[in-house]
């Protein structure tokens, strides 16, 4: 079954990740404080990330170049994909509310990743990869939160490998670090999951 | 009669663990899952029915130019030696990882590859 997909609106402003009751104000605020440093941490990453390319326009018909740019791209591709998904599972009606302001925080992390890669496209002389008109998910298996999360999870951990078959590929390193610190943040999205599927966050050393 | 009843339990179990090692994803399927499906396309192709045929011919995705003249044949020999390293069997591919250096696992993703047909549980 297909999915008509349009450009994701955007539903909810993400005041708190889910916080049981016994959660101290402390708590939360470190919690702020910490989501506060990652979104400084990227944007200081898509600025660097930038101005380590300004140099290389010049070059942008090199091979290599256009290898980064065809690199980029399919990452672009596939992230527009986690919006999509995100979106799917945000209007399925099976989230919680606390639960669905994660997604929606996820989802705009990778909102955030689509505009630091497409700056990057931009800066290397290419286009950036654009969303499809439709997305093939199974929304039919989706019959509980769970099966959304669980959904969401596949989707995070097929990331994380995605950008570790990608890091080693590009010619620029400050591509490699800005998909790297990329990858961490789908590594993190695939931990936060894991552990509300009641499953082991981190249930290995390592990853490919 | 019992031991008759055992034989028959135990070869059940065998064939029954067998059938399922065969034709589950093996657990490195999800490196694929970044791009891929076995059952409908994503940011790269799915994978149900792709064995045998040749390379960028499933309709309703949108091949490299590299792939799309490539003119490979998805055949164990071939697929192993594009999943080792994609850029390097097919440049300007948009299928932009790495590779994969560990022989057996690219076996067991072959493996499993192959044996998605259209009446495989996950291409359904």
């Amino acid at each position: 079954m297909s999915v008509q997909f349009s450009k994701p609106k955007t539903l909810l402003s993400v005041d708190a990740l889910p916080t049981a009751s016994t959660v101290t104000q402390e708590t939360t605020n470190r919690r702020s404080f910490l989501r506060s440093g990652g979104q400084l941490t990227l944007s200081a990453m898509a600025i660097s990330m930038l101005s380590g390319l300004n140099a290389k326009v010049a070059s942008a018909s090199d091979k290599q170049t256009m290898m980064d740019i065809q690199i980029l791209n399919t990452a672009i591709a596939a992230e527009h994909e986690a919006v999509a998904a995100y979106q799917v599972g945000a209007e399925s009606g099976l989230l919680s509310s606390a639960i669905l302001n994660v997604a929606v925080q996820f989802q705009g992390h990778h909102k955030e990743h689509i505009d630091a890669l497409s700056k990057a496209v931009g800066a290397l002389g290419g286009e950036a990869a654009g969303p499809l008109a439709i997305y093939q998910f199974s929304v039919e298996k989706l019959k509980t939160e769970t099966d959304v999360l669980t959904f969401a999870a596949s989707l995070e951990r097929g990331a994380v490998s995605a950008y570790a078959g990608a890091i080693p590929l590009f010619e620029q390193r400050e591509l490699s670090k800005a998909a790297a610190s990329i990858l961490a943040d789908e590594a993190m999205h695939w931990a936060v999951l894991r552990q509300v599927l009641g499953l082991n966050p981190v249930p290995g050393a390592f990853f490919s | 009669m019992s031991v008759c009843r055992a034989v028959l339990v135990f070869t059940c179990c065998v064939f029954c663990s067998f059938n399922i090692s065969a034709y589950a994803a093996p657990p490195h399927y999800v490196m694929c899952m970044g791009c891929h499906s076995p059952s409908y396309n994503r940011t790269g192709p799915k994978h149900c029915g792709v064995f045998g045929q040749l390379a960028a011919r499933q309709e309703g995705f949108q091949y490299s130019e590299a792939l799309t003249m490539s003119r490979l044949r998805w055949d164990r020999q071939t697929l192993d030696k594009f999943l080792e390293s994609p850029a390097a069997i097919v440049p300007g591919t948009s299928m932009t990882f790495a590779g994969i250096t560990d022989a057996n696992v690219r076996a067991q993703l072959i493996d499993y590859i192959e044996l998605l047909t259209t009446d495989h549980n996950d291409c359904r």
